[in-house]
């Protein structure tokens, strides 16, 4: 996928256009004087042309490599293929919108840089801004420093909307509220000995934090409460001392990889409880590292079941024709997340307003979109006031819903 | 802690250490003989397991497709791969810098690290790629603790392998002219053994065994990415520091070393009457714990000579 930026594209044209007018051969080169006038009517000629394309740039900074690769460019896929929806309507008219796109590699650091490069440019209105947590959070005040929009279609901690930054918003529900009904799930299911493992990252060791303290509220003993690597393999080490203190259930807070990895140890290792984890590990990634031992896994979800909601499935349908492969998890947020910044680009435009900064913000933060994933407005954090959690149990390689929690405005 | 239970950690530590020990040889030949940290190592072991998992995709469906063709196949065409990349490595990245800094040849050695890992993420993909599953069957229960066939298939493989090299080295012409462009390259090849020869063959032996690694790896925990020989690599190296780097046994008894501890310590301050919570996350911190500790002790390593520094 190119990374090249259309701002940095249209700086560029009228240079290569001055250096490729055909009439140029014809002229004495010693008369500098027509020079100069065949530049003027570059100038005027790309003027003229400029108005009848204009664009509007919206950013993306999203994880296109490294550990959450997958979940990033099907987000990423996703925001392309709304903006191309978009443009075909002609809903912007007259502007096309375009996307500058960088890539976060799941890295705080980059995720900074990434951000600040964006927030740098004027051209960008608003920003898909990051599936990671570990990211979303030191970046957001840079894009508040700079009073850009951003929406998160992934990251999920808390902490993120209580910094009282009011361009910061998110599509999904929190942590908090995930944990809070995993918590409630693991011992309505009857599992009265719990034990935890996390991956040690701002995600993966929140939620579970929200789920120990949930789950003993609901009157489960948790057990005990432990920390792997990210990148490592072996688990069976810690496995075999859960194996031994004789848990009900294993619930593991992280992502795919060391998710999958660790129900395949579990059953080698004879142990057959229930493993549950969080919307980190929804996806296919996590039944192919896991094959058979994934079979009786619960996941839990934010939002409702995507496939099931009538509101989705032009959208699901149209992402499988468009890249050939379906949608496994946030591509329906980052779908709305672009959504809402059309929606609000389009009211500008409608009243007849030229799109800045803080028109975008303005408009998001009263809008009420209705897009794939049902209703999203946002509250006053910059919150999305839908809170429902579904949950998931893994049958032939499948997701299947079970059931779902927490209330929706729809 | 029960019996059955530190039985299971010891196997765990047997089996995660017979990995660590086949990479960790492949750095301390490397060093042995040129004093260079051969950081590219990893990714040697991670291309490894991508030929190994190529043909065992290949012959899918075939009648190749049982274990005792299609394995030694995988592990056969995954070794001789690998050790051409290994020599390629050496010609390309190291040999050009043999005669300048030693700094030098190692920031050779990090590029061509990061250059092989990103190849390899382009090629194969950033996705985890699944391992056909193999020998995956328990051979032996007795209340919790198992044995699986992969689990004798990998102490099997590990020993095997080990000895083999052991005795090259030790018994073998070859071996010997090894041995000697590790005393002194000038002194070697007045006595005619080809130094250019000998360092490929050197980088040869480490990179198939690197491969064998990787590929019981991927058959261990079913699953391998681009980027896995990052943190095996650490481990590694590691052991191979912790045995005596340069010597051979060394690595061999490093490698075994670092996995028992990094499965059985953890596991024991876990359990009554240390009962220490959240220990797990220290799992790393304790295992390089001891490698400082052992260092403090005896800076050589476990099997390592005090020898004084080549001109």
């Amino acid at each position: 996928m190119t990374m090249k930026s259309p701002a940095d594209r249209d700086v560029l044209s009228p240079k290569l256009q001055s250096q490729k007018i055909p009439g140029g051969n014809f002229l004495h080169c010693a008369l500098g004087a027509s020079w100069v006038a065949v530049g003027l009517a570059v100038v005027v000629f790309s003027g003229c042309g400029g108005s009848a394309r204009q664009t509007l740039t919206i950013g993306t900074v999203l994880p296109i490599t490294g550990p959450a690769a997958s979940a990033g460019s099907e987000a990423y896929q996703a925001v392309q293929l709304a903006v191309e929806v978009a443009n075909a309507s002609g809903r912007l008219a007259p502007y096309t919108l375009d996307i500058l796109a960088r890539d976060d590699v799941s890295d705080p650091k980059q995720a900074v840089s990434a951000a600040k490069d964006l927030s740098s440019n004027p051209a960008v209105l608003g920003i898909v801004a990051h599936f990671n947590s570990g990211c979303f959070l030191p970046a957001s005040r840079v894009y508040h420093e700079n009073a850009v929009t951003a929406i998160t279609p992934a990251a999920t901690n808390p902490e993120i909307t209580l910094q009282g930054f009011p361009e910061i918003h998110r599509i999904v529900t929190t942590d908090q509220v995930q944990g809070e009904a995993m918590g409630r799930y693991i011992a309505q299911r009857g599992a009265n000995v719990l034990a935890i493992i996390h991956d040690k990252t701002q995600y993966g060791e929140g939620l579970a934090k929200v789920v120990r303290d949930a789950a003993a509220a609901a009157g489960v003993t948790v057990q005990s409460f432990d920390g792997i690597q990210v990148g490592d393999k072996d688990f069976r080490s810690l496995l075999t001392t859960i194996r031994s203190r004789k848990p009900q259930a294993v619930f593991f807070g992280g992502l795919y990889d060391e998710g999958g990895l660790l129900v395949k140890q579990m059953r080698e290792l004879g142990m057959d409880q229930l493993f549950l984890g969080p919307d980190g590990i929804k996806g296919k990634d996590f039944v192919d590292v896991a094959g058979a031992a994934a079979e009786g896994a619960i996941v839990s979800f934010v939002g409702k079941p995507v496939d099931q909601m009538a509101s989705a499935r032009a959208f699901l349908d149209r992402y499988e024709k468009r890249f050939g492969k379906p949608v496994e998890n946030f591509g329906p947020y980052a779908y709305d997340v672009a959504g809402i910044f059309i929606s609000a680009l389009e009211r500008i435009v409608k009243r007849g307003e030229t799109p800045s900064r803080p028109a975008v913000l303005q408009e998001v933060k009263s809008l009420q979109h209705d897009g794939v994933i049902g209703r999203t407005e946002f509250d006053a954090k910059g919150d999305t006031k839908n809170r429902a959690i579904s949950f998931y149990v893994i049958k032939n390689k499948q997701f299947e819903f079970i059931e779902a929690t927490g209330e929706s405005p729809l | 802690m029960q019996a059955e239970a530190f039985l299971q950690h010891l196997l765990n530590g047997l089996t995660l250490g017979g990995m660590f020990a086949l990479i960790a040889i492949g750095y301390t030949l490397v060093y042995g003989i040129i004093e260079l940290i051969n950081f590219a190592h990893g990714e040697i072991v991670t291309f490894g397991a991508f030929v190994g998992l190529g043909v065992l995709m290949a012959v899918v469906g075939t009648p190749l497709a049982g274990a005792s063709i299609a394995l030694p196949l995988a592990f056969l065409a995954a070794m001789v791969v690998t050790a051409g990349l290994g020599v390629t490595l050496e010609r390309v990245a190291y040999r050009p810098l043999r005669a300048s800094e030693r700094l030098t040849a190692l920031i050779s050695a990090l590029g061509a690290s990061i250059f092989l890992m990103n190849a390899m993420m382009l090629a194969f993909g950033r996705d985890s790629k699944p391992f056909p599953a193999y020998l995956s069957g328990p051979v032996f229960q007795r209340g919790d603790f198992v044995v699986r066939e992969l689990d004798v298939f990998l102490a099997a493989v590990t020993l095997i392998l080990c000895g083999l090299l052991d005795q090259f080295v030790r018994r073998t012409r070859l071996g010997r002219a090894m041995r000697s462009v590790a005393q002194d390259p000038e002194a070697a090849r007045m006595c005619g053994v080809s130094v250019n020869t000998t360092v490929s063959l050197t980088f040869l032996l480490g990179s198939a065994l690197g491969a064998a690694a990787g590929i019981l790896n991927g058959l261990y925990y079913g699953v391998i990415r681009f980027d896995m020989g990052f943190i095996l690599g650490i481990k590694a190296f590691t052991a191979a520091v912790l045995g005596g780097i340069g010597n051979v046994r060394g690595a061999m008894v490093g490698g075994f070393v670092l996995g028992l501890s990094e499965s059985l310590i953890p596991a024991i301050l876990a359990a009554p009457p240390f009962s220490i919570p959240e220990i797990f996350d220290y799992k790393d911190a304790v295992a390089f714990a001891i490698l400082i500790l052992v260092l403090l002790a005896k800076p050589s390593g476990l099997l390592g000579e005090e020898v004084p520094e080549k001109a």
